[in-house]
Parts: structure tokens; sequence; C-alpha cells
């Protein structure tokens, strides 16, 4: 499951921030993506969403630090 | 007590060698006398004031930490940032908002003399009530534990090297640094002390010196047309920035001397090629607030708007950002330019992309460095000017050029002043190229022999004494 996840929040990093070469990994973060400002980094939100169908609440926005915990949150979110 | 001040020249030597002179674990409690000594040689009577708004954040974080309840935590956090917010309110905005509700209700028929308040304001109360807030934010969404020393607390608050005008630290930089041993660094202490020096430099050689022509042009529109006004408006955007960024040099350097990292507020600004990447390199600290705790939590709880709610926060963020800087229409409008300039920019990014592969690309680089320098120029006269009137006045005196104007006797009596701003500007545009080649671009004579060193101390000095311009300027963002 886990690297299904990896694998569709690669597709939409790639396509959010318009960049092919991205791969998804634990510590990748916004200041390692040259297009992963704050205002992208909604619509990255809002598409993670979209794909998983579920929504975020601010606490755990606010707590994400990395990629990684972004993938964590969503497993635990689509259980 | 200004940093540029000579009684601050006696000040820092002083607490700095009373701060290597005693025991590692107590020297947080000389730099917390210090600071509040340092506070209260602005006005002691607001001290009770800040005390609240420490005591407060301090005391319901602490409680924040303490709850597993998510209300109880909720509420703790409200109540720091109402606390603090309302003081703000009282002391920087009240006067301004009960004035604008008088003019108008007076349009509208109904008078009445509203009660201002005139107790002045206390110093540094929009830096350090937006690092409370972000603090009781951090300590809310877990990003810090609360402090428990409420010594170390208050010290972070009322630092002085940023007291009077930021940087606003987070509390996963400075907070964190207080709380570990720093050990005297020869190589911290001197290259610390050559920022201050270059930091001061700008401020009393370089801004204080622009202030001349600047404070002509603004204080008197009328007389100061043509080339004039030109000239005060581009001496302006110098003079700020020598003026801020000086400041926060100063602040950086201060605290390298007692071994604490504090943020950059600057980074070079001026050649930004759009105003997303200027709002990331001028007055970072704030920004980053703003983007951290309140564009980040609005466009994320917008975000089913998809673009607009995006430009809807653009627009209520900068504002305020604009707002923060004082109780003026013109603080507002200076904001709603930015959000304005930032959500065309957002909405017309796809042009841009087009645009950038049909032109060559360095004309496309400094075509856009140049047009992002000039709406800043311009945002800067409303900035400025006391009134919208007086910003059309400015710009519409733009085309009185006359050719009597051109040359160095534009202000008489004042040609070598006015030869000297150039030389200055020239001055900084150079260091600020070299700054970004090599980041020891203060080290440049650590090579050299010690004896060729000292001349080249020397001569630094005999620069920096003959070319200030001793006035009482404080710096401009001490007023916010």
């Amino acid at each position: 499951m886990n690297e299904d996840i990896n694998q569709r929040v690669t597709s939409i990093m790639q396509l959010v921030f318009e960049d092919k070469s991205i791969v998804c990994s634990d510590n990748l973060t916004a200041h390692d993506v040259e297009k992963w400002n704050s205002v992208s980094n909604i619509l990255f939100i809002a598409a993670i969403e979209k794909e998983f169908n579920f929504k975020f609440n601010i606490m755990e926005i606010m707590s994400l630090k990395n990629v990684g915990d972004l993938i964590r949150t969503i497993q635990k979110k689509i259980v | 007590m200004v940093l540029n001040s000579l009684y601050f020249l006696l000040f820092f030597p002083i607490v700095a060698l009373l701060y290597f002179a005693l025991p590692v674990k107590q020297r947080w409690k000389l730099l917390l006398a210090a600071s509040l000594y340092f506070y209260c040689t602005f006005d002691y009577r607001f001290l009770a004031l800040t005390g609240i708004s420490i005591f407060s954040s301090f005391y319901f974080s602490l409680k924040s930490n303490e709850s597993a309840d998510e209300n109880k935590k909720k509420l703790y956090l409200r109540l720091t940032i109402g606390i603090n917010l309302l003081l703000l309110c009282v002391f920087k905005y009240y006067n301004f908002f009960i004035e604008s509700a008088a003019q108008l209700f007076e349009n509208i028929g109904l008078s009445f003399s509203p009660a201002l308040l005139n107790f002045g304001l206390p110093i540094g109360i929009s830096f350090y009530t937006f690092q409370i807030i972000g603090y009781a934010f951090d300590v809310y969404y877990g990003e810090t534990k609360a402090e428990k020393n409420l010594g170390i607390y208050s010290l972070y608050i009322l630092f002085f090297p940023k007291l009077i005008a930021g940087p606003i630290e987070r509390s996963t930089n400075l907070l964190k640094q207080l709380n570990q041993e720093h050990h005297f660094d020869y190589a911290r202490v001197t290259s610390g002390i050559k920022l201050m020096a270059w930091g001061l430099f700008k401020k009393i050689c370089i801004a204080d010196r622009l202030a001349y022509f600047t404070d002509a042009l603004f204080n008197n529109p009328a007389e100061n047309t043509g080339l004039k006004a030109i000239v005060g408006c581009y001496f302006f955007l110098f003079q700020i920035y020598a003026d801020f960024s000086g400041y926060s040099d100063m602040a950086v350097g201060a605290s390298r001397v007692f071994g604490f990292d504090i943020v950059k507020n600057f980074n070079h600004p001026l050649i930004s090629q759009n105003l997303t990447e200027f709002w990331k390199r001028w007055h970072i600290s704030l920004y980053a607030w703003f983007n951290e705790y309140l564009y980040n939590p609005i466009s994320f709880s917008l975000r089913s708007w998809n673009k607009w709610g995006i430009v809807f926060t653009i627009f209520v963020t900068l504002t305020l950002s604009g707002l923060w800087h004082g109780a003026a229409l013109t603080f507002i409008i200076y904001g709603f330019f930015h959000a304005l300039g930032l959500s065309m920019e957002y909405l017309y990014a796809p042009f841009r992309e087009k645009t950038k592969n049909v032109i060559p690309a360095f004309i496309y680089k400094y075509a856009s460095i140049l047009i992002t320098f000039h709406f800043f120029l311009f945002t800067l006269i409303i900035f400025k000017s006391d009134s919208i009137a007086e910003v059309i006045q400015i710009i519409s005196s733009f085309t009185e050029v006359s050719k009597s104007q051109i040359g160095i006797y534009l202000y008489h009596e004042k040609e070598t002043e006015f030869v000297l701003s150039f030389v200055m500007i020239a001055l900084l545009l150079v260091m600020e190229y070299w700054q970004r080649k090599t980041d020891n671009y203060l080290s440049f004579h650590l090579k050299l022999p010690s004896m060729v060193r000292y001349i080249v101390y020397s001569i630094f000095i005999i620069i920096l004494v003959y070319f200030a311009v001793f006035m009482t300027n404080d710096f401009v963002y001490a007023q916010f």
C-alpha cells in the first residue's frame, strides 16, 4: 500500500510542481522543489485530498514537516 | 537608546565584557537585565504592559502544553492571541479607527468628538506581539514545547539586539538557542562586530545622508518637484533599504557576538525578478510570519475556492501586513497594491512563462528586475506619503523636470552631499554584489598581515566618522 501511495503522491507532485524529475521520498521538503511555494502548496493539498478522497484538518497540515509525514498521514486517513 | 547612538556604543561592549566574564550558566540573566534596562531607556512606564503580554503568553502556553484536551488548548491559544492583539490594537490602532469613525459619522451628519489616547507606543510592540503570537501557535501545533523558565522566555521576547525592530524570531530558533550554552568564540565575536560596523555604516553614512533629500521631498512636495521629486523617490528606496538592513545587520551582528544566530531579514531584495521572490527577500521574518500564521491557515480553509481562494487570501494577508506598519490609510493601500501585484503575478503565471520562452533570457531577467524594482519604488511613495493626495502630487510632478534642474546643483548648498549620496549608493550596491559572491565579504582582510589589518580597521573607522551624518534619526522601522 505504501508503494502505491508513494506513486500516486509522486504523480501529483510532478503535475502540480511541473517537474517530471520529482521522486517522492521521506525527507523531501518544499525547499527541495523549485515550484513548491505557499501558493502551489494549497493546490497540492487540494489535489491529494481529491486523489485519496478525504479531508485534512488544519492541525494535520500545520504539523507536516516533510513528505514522509504526509505519506504517514495519508496512510492513517485511508485505513 | 537606539543602536546608532553613542550610548549604545558604550552599553554594548560593557554588556559583552560582563557576559563573557560570567559563568556560562549565569549569562542569560545578565542579558535579561541588560534587555530590561535597554527597554526602560525608551519608556519604563510600559514595562508593566509588556509584562502582561509576556506573562499571559508564558502561562497560557504552559497550560496548553500540559493539557490533552483540544478545546482547552484552543482556548489558551485564543486567550494569548486575544490579550496581545487587544493591547496592540489599543495602543497602535485605537486613535486611527476612532478618528476614522468620527470622520465617517461627520460625513453623514452625525458628529462626535472622539476621546483619543495619548500614551505613545511601547517600544517594539508590533514586533514582540507577533513573536508572542507565533510562539503560542508553535506551542499549539506542537512545533515547540512551552518554555518553563519565565526568565528565559522573557529574554526571548525582550532580547535587546532585536527588541526595537525585529527580526521576529521563531521559538524554534532563538528560544532553543537561549537554552544552550555559548562559549567565547573569537571568530564569531569579531565577525559579529564587523557586521555591526557595516550595519552602522549603512545607517549613519548612507541612510541618514539620503534622509536629507527624502525628508525635503516628503515634508514639502510642493517645493520639490520635477527631478527633485524623482531623485527623492529613488533615494527613499535606497534610504529605507540601507536603514532597515543596516539595523538588521547590527541586530544579527550583536546577537552573533553573544553566540546566537538570529534570522537574516534581507537577502538581496533589489535583484528580485518578481514580487513572489521579492517577499522572500525583503523583511523576511515578517512575511514568513504572515505566511505561516495567516496565509497558510486561511488559504487552507478556502482551498475549495481554488485559485480565487488563493487570490482572496493574498489580499487579506498583504493588506493586513500593510496595516501592521501603522495606523494609516497609506499603509493599507501600500499592502493592497502589493496584493494586487502578487495576485496578477499568480493569475498571469502561464502568460509570463510563455513570454519567458520567446524573449532572450538575459533581457527577460533584467527587465523583470527593473519592473519589480520600480513597482516597489511606486509602492514606497505610498508608504512614505501622508495621504493619497500627496502621492498623486509627487507622481504628477515627475513631468515638471526643467533643464535648470539637471546637474549637481539640483540642491543648492548641498552639492557635496548630493554627489556623496550617489557614491554611497554605488558603494552599497558594490557591497551587495560582493556579498552575493561570497559569504565572507567582511573577512577579505583576514589573510593580510596583522599590521595591515589594523591599518584597514583604522581607515574604516576614519571613513565611518568622517562620512557619518550625525543626526538623531531613529531607524525607520523603530516607529512600528
